[in-house]
């Protein structure tokens, strides 16, 4: 079914909706929850709650690419319920937190506000940078949190040069964020 | 804030990037490499193309000059049908050549060294005769010999260039000098399958 009829069933208040949005997104939804959070049933847990807010979002939101809007609510609800529960990280959303946070100063400390905002602006100014393919690993590795093998596989890159582009781009980026205050 | 709070925003604000790169990693396919043998493959696909386009003329021209093939680059298929019609024809043979009256067509079997002859008329006989036949050199002997016999009683072989001393069926020791026209052959094996 396409993503269209899918959110007139949801505006529409049927629940077919749901049912055909476990159909088309179901599997996708857990592999990207389960990429951050390396658990079965925290993943299933966060792709339940994902159709309720989704349930709950449809209407007012009318999202054009329905696959997209799902995936950025189960990504923010994994990575709550990573933070919430582990405390010792061992991969998924701690890893990747731990790449970031080498581009910030061991002495950092900060007493002010950062808006989130611009955080996001300086994210999609230097995402649209990057040549497709960094910006596709980037995006893997700190949006999807994919390990470095996976995408390598999945980039058709090797491991080492994956790696090396991602040490790079954390540079630029820390660079950027210098660059506008932010850090 | 410290380092990991502030690593932690940096995570929350990557899950707001815009919809379109998200998307575009989903949907991402990484170019798949052409297999090795498939390159080797395609290489000795373009040697050979190669080569025979440059050794396809020269076979051609050598064919030629072989007399395997005529001025048309056709196969020989209407040759070979005309000899083997010629030398399997059921119309009657002679030890010896008979007198004939007017013009026929007279060919002889090598394998039993008697004549056979059709009569023709004005317009078969210039058919047989029309067209220039390409030189053929060493021609292969194909166990028949062939002539038209004009009106005037001139014989004439479509296997011989055009000299008097090609036009008595006696006076010279056949070998075939040139390859008979398609349209020549064409005329002589429907005579002969008509069985006039």
């Amino acid at each position: 079914m396409e993503d269209r009829q899918i959110v007139d069933l949801y505006w529409q208040r049927s629940e077919e909706a749901l049912r055909q949005t476990d159909v088309k997104y179901g599997r996708m939804l857990f592999s990207v929850s389960y990429d951050l959070t390396h658990s079965n049933q925290d993943s299933e847990e966060c792709v339940n709650d994902t159709y309720y807010k989704a349930w709950n979002s449809m209407p007012t939101d009318r999202p054009d690419m329905l696959g997209v809007y799902l995936t950025k609510i189960v990504r923010a609800l994994s990575v709550d319920r990573y933070r919430r529960e582990h405390a010792e990280k061992r991969g998924g959303v701690g890893v990747a937190t731990d790449e970031l946070s080498e581009l910030i100063p061991s002495d950092f400390s900060f007493d002010g506000y950062i808006d989130n905002e611009a955080l996001k602006d300086v994210f999609n100014k230097f995402l649209g940078g990057l040549d497709r393919q960094k910006r596709v690993i980037f995006v893997k590795r700190y949006y999807f949190c994919l390990d470095i093998e996976t995408i390598s596989k999945q980039t058709g890159e090797s491991v080492s040069a994956v790696k090396t582009a991602l040490f790079r781009m954390r540079a630029q980026l820390g660079q950027e964020l210098k660059r506008q205050g932010l850090l | 804030m410290n380092r990991k709070e502030y690593a932690d925003r940096l995570m929350d604000a990557v899950g707001k990037i815009d919809d379109v790169y998200i998307y575009e990693a989903q949907t991402y396919r990484a170019k798949r490499k052409t297999p090795g043998y498939v390159k080797a493959a395609i290489g000795l696909s373009a040697t050979l193309l190669i080569i025979i386009s440059f050794a396809f003329p020269v076979l051609l021209s050598r064919l030629r000059k072989g007399g395997m093939m005529n001025d048309d680059t056709r196969p020989v298929s209407v040759r070979n049908q005309m000899y083997a019609t010629l030398l399997n024809s059921g119309v009657s043979s002679y030890k010896e050549l008979p007198e004939i009256d007017g013009a026929a067509l007279v060919w002889q079997n090598e394998s039993d060294m008697e004549y056979r002859v059709i009569p023709l008329n004005d317009d078969e006989t210039d058919v047989i005769m029309s067209g220039k036949g390409e030189p053929a050199g060493d021609a292969t002997d194909n166990g028949v010999k062939i002539w038209v016999v004009t009106s005037d009683g001139l014989y004439m072989t479509p296997e011989l260039k055009k000299s008097d001393g090609n036009t008595d069926i006696k006076a010279f020791d056949y070998d075939p000098e040139l390859i008979i026209p398609d349209a020549a052959a064409k005329a002589i094996l429907k005579i002969v399958k008509e069985e006039r």
